[in-house]
């Protein structure tokens, strides 16, 4: 299965503190197997789909192959063992910001249409959001633009703006998984 | 654990089962998730990490010879024992 894998500077694992091995020559970088089974825990290789995206995003972004059976999480995915394939060079720190700034900025339209005057917590957590964006936070952005729409028009809205954030990283960055 | 998201507070709870790979799995996205977006838990996280290191490379030095003696006997006193 072709899906994704989000990593720190130096293709260190979030959460792992694994340094994935890179393509190299054009070949895809090693495989990196776990230790026992693919259940979602620490012993399997963990990734996820381009609509699981706006809920990991860091500094990297791979496309990985994610081999044997894969099982799928909430928002992730895992498999015995993974490989990285190519990084997606649409996401850098510029990119990151741009896709802020648009979470940012969906969050105080929405935020102003039900607080036209300054004061209100929705007009706060919008303007948190441009904050964020303002250092490239996608992730950190995203969840709060999230949380805003959730405000704002309840949980459907939440997932709605989940799904336009994956929409708009697939688009931008010409996903193919 | 039946939600869409943790909180702080829930992280805190659920850290040492983390960090010792004790929980569900879901509880175990649920946690990294909040972990993506909380630079506080992050850093919780990473002090929880070192701490463990430290006293885990601490090397434990038998007690004193008088002491243990000491506290042999009084553990004896305590249940009615010679020590």
């Amino acid at each position: 299965m072709i899906a994704y894998k989000v990593l720190r500077s130096g293709s260190v694992g979030p959460f792992s503190g694994h340094v994935w091995p890179r393509p190299r020559d054009g070949a895809a970088g090693a495989w990196v197997v776990a230790a026992t089974g693919g259940a979602i825990c620490r012993d399997a290789v963990h990734g996820c789909r381009a609509v699981d995206l706006p809920w990991w995003l860091d500094d990297e972004l791979w496309e990985a192959e994610f081999d044997g059976p894969v099982a799928t999480g909430r928002h992730k995915i895992s498999a015995p063992r993974a490989r990285l394939l190519r990084r997606v060079d649409g996401w850098h720190h510029a990119g990151a910001r741009r896709f802020a700034e648009a979470c940012a900025q969906r969050a105080h339209e929405r935020a102003r249409a039900i607080e036209p005057d300054a004061g209100g917590v929705v007009l706060a957590m919008a303007a948190g959001a441009a904050q964020c964006a303002q250092t490239g936070a996608a992730a950190v952005t995203a969840y709060i633009a999230a949380q805003v729409a959730g405000r704002v028009g309840g949980r459907d809205a939440m997932a709605a703006e989940r799904t336009w954030q994956a929409a708009w990283l697939r688009a931008e960055l010409g996903l193919r998984a | 654990m039946n939600r869409d998201e943790i909180l702080c507070r829930d992280f805190v709870e659920l850290a040492t089962e983390y960090l010792d790979g004790a929980l569900a799995e879901t509880d175990v996205e649920l946690v990294e998730e909040h972990l993506v977006i909380c630079s506080l838990c992050r850093e919780y996280v990473g002090q929880i990490e070192a701490t463990a290191s430290a006293v885990g490379a601490t090397e434990t030095a038998e007690p004193p010879e008088e002491t243990l003696r000491v506290l042999l006997g009084a553990f004896a006193a305590r249940h009615g024992r010679a020590a």
